[in-house]
């Protein structure tokens, strides 16, 4: 029996211009049971509250932007083992995404801005599964499973219908459909199957191949392009139908020198559907018919990663290449709402480069170095690449979505740990780390965004979260 | 006590460490694009097209009009009739509207159409 409680607020001001806010409380209750010889039985319990705000602290039009989402979530799985050579789990799985009203208050008592409330879409979902992992010969092993997941829209909502035939925007809602508390306002359902194979070709390689299918019934929105940042969640509604991804993988492992050295090399291809982006210049906040401004469209993500890993002697630690690439499609019957002439266009996730280095030097039992370097290819940016005039106004062009790229992430983080701090007795230990976060004491982006101060062309300006290198202290204390 | 003034004057240095700079964006766009800002009235006084010039990113964002374009207009399945120059980019367009008919617009700069 377990029970796990988290809690964290952080907070981050950009002088009296902007800042952001998150908050994280999670709860868990873990209870397991061994109900006969071979059978085990394990039931987990959850709720989290996840929340964001943005805020602008000065000024009359000062406000505060929040929104958030409440998870509840229950599991209960039970693990057969009664037959030779098999691994059977069957459980079921509950969730209900339950977000947090949309709300706009201002920032304090000399703001003018007028409070807004806005209710999100809720949704509830129901799945069970069976898998079984069984060794089918002394060489191949695999894990076939089958989930089935039903998903439901529950009230209170407001359905809007448009104009068949046109494009969803606020114009041309005709009429709008309410329904109460937990009423249904539409479902979903689909079969999630998964096969794993591993093939030992001896005692030290093999290679493994799978495929699975995954329904998920709640969007990430996030707009990238913005100074402020703030992601929120869209479960699935009558305009959003479930992402679903169909995901391939082959790879080829390897050890050495009697499983010091660790190797993989693994490629893997993904297909998705009905993945969520914005139009052009969205308006995604203070808004009950995000339809109008979000638009559904395709995904295809592939890569290879090789990975080496040194686990035992004085110095060890893991180095990791990721070539990776995601791109999206959407393809509209009107042009005035297609993105990049329907073309594919790299995803705002796309990073094709990325490289990890670990490592950690023991100089003898009581100290120790270490240093972890990453470098990753720079976040796509859609961008005003040219000006023009209009009717005396100076008006940006904005590029193709994610044509350009924000700078390289790079960042180095070091630390020395001594063992045997100031107790020195065997029965408690402890330690000290002194490390640096972001030696190098670079500015990597976190966005870029353009502003155009009076009288002047539009300029880009570059956001960085962390503006040079944070040193640390940290004591352990074991008992 | 020097140890404390060097531990202020260190967390005083971060302080400082700005988080939002200028950031030198380099436009990629190769060539500037043809903009057609236009109307079609029914009073000649208003009914003009101006074609000027996008100027990239990072360059003063000036009115490039051009002026070496041929601009014909047709109105349903007519022949086309040529505009007028009248310089500085504006071109009188050589019909005035009227309800009910449609029109569209051939632009000529060179041997792009």
């Amino acid at each position: 029996m377990a029970l796990s409680v988290y809690n964290s607020h952080d907070k981050f001001t950009y002088d009296e211009e902007f800042g952001f806010a998150w908050d994280v409380f999670t709860i868990s209750f873990k209870y397991d049971q061994i109900l006969s010889p071979d059978l085990f039985s394990g039931l987990s319990i959850s709720y989290s509250d996840i929340s964001n705000s943005s805020f602008q602290p000065s000024g009359v039009d000062g406000f505060v932007l929040g929104n958030g989402m409440n998870n509840y979530k229950i599991k209960e799985d039970l693990h057969i083992s009664r037959f030779p050579s098999q691994h059977i789990n069957i459980g079921f799985e509950g969730n209900a995404y339950f977000p947090d009203s949309e709300t706009l208050v201002p920032f304090d008592h000399t703001a003018t801005t007028i409070p807004y409330e806005g209710q999100k879409d809720r949704g509830v979902e129901a799945a069970v599964y069976l898998n079984d992992a069984v060794e089918l010969t002394s060489r191949l092993t695999a894990s076939i499973g089958l989930r089935y997941n039903y998903y439901m829209q529950v009230g209170p909502a407001q359905v809007n219908e448009y104009t068949d035939g046109l494009p969803t925007s606020a114009a041309e809602i005709l009429s709008v459909t309410a329904y109460k508390s937990g009423e249904k306002v539409i479902a979903y359902q689909g079969f999630d199957p998964r096969v794993a194979l591993t093939f030992m070709l001896d005692i030290s390689s093999s290679i493994k191949m799978s495929y699975n299918k995954i329904h998920q019934y709640i969007h990430l929105v996030s707009n990238t392009t913005s100074a402020m940042p703030i992601d929120f969640w869209q479960v699935s509604n009558t305009y959003f139908q479930p992402l679903s991804s169909d995901n391939f993988s082959v790879g080829y492992y390897k050890n050495f020198r009697m499983n010091a050295f660790e190797t993989s090399v693994e490629a893997y291809y993904r297909n998705m559907d009905n993945i969520i982006e914005y139009k052009d210049f969205p308006d995604l906040f203070l808004n009950n018919h995000l339809e109008t401004e979000l638009v559904g469209g395709k995904g295809r993500g592939y890569g290879l990663e090789l990975f080496v890993k040194k686990k035992s002697g004085k110095f060890n630690g893991w180095l990791s290449y990721t070539f990776s690439r995601t791109f999206v499609k959407v393809d509209h019957y009107s042009r005035q709402i297609e993105i990049n002439q329907g073309q594919w266009f790299p995803s705002k996730f796309d990073q094709p480069h990325n490289f990890s280095l670990v490592g950690n030097l023991n100089f003898n039992k009581t100290n120790q170095f270490s240093f972890n370097f990453t470098y990753a290819t720079g976040r796509p940016l859609t961008a005003p690449d040219a000006n023009y005039a209009l009717n005396g106004t100076i008006v940006p062009n904005f590029s193709n979505r994610n044509e350009y790229r924000m700078p390289d992430y790079i960042r180095l983080d070091v630390s020395y740990t001594i063992q045997r701090g100031l107790l020195r007795t065997a029965r408690y230990k402890d330690s000290f780390t002194f490390s640096v976060y972001n030696l190098l004491a670079r500015r990597n982006a976190y966005s870029i965004y353009f502003k155009r101060e009076r009288g002047t062309n539009y300029g880009a300006y570059k956001l960085a979260i962390l503006g040079t290198l944070l040193p640390s202290i940290t004591y352990n204390f074991n008992f | 006590m020097k140890i404390y003034i060097y531990i202020f004057y260190f967390f005083f240095g971060l302080s400082l460490a700005a988080c939002v700079e200028p950031y030198n964006f380099k436009s990629e766009a190769r060539e500037s694009f043809l903009v057609v800002d236009g109307r079609i009235t029914q009073l000649e006084k208003y009914n003009t097209l101006r074609l000027t010039r996008s100027t990239p990113y990072g360059q003063a964002a000036d009115l490039i009009p051009v002026d070496n374009g041929l601009v014909k207009i047709y109105k349903n399945d007519e022949e086309g009739i040529e505009c007028k120059k009248l310089g500085d980019g504006f071109y009188q367009l050589a019909t005035l509207g009227e309800v009910g008919n449609s029109y569209f617009i051939e632009i000529t700069i060179g041997d792009k159409i």
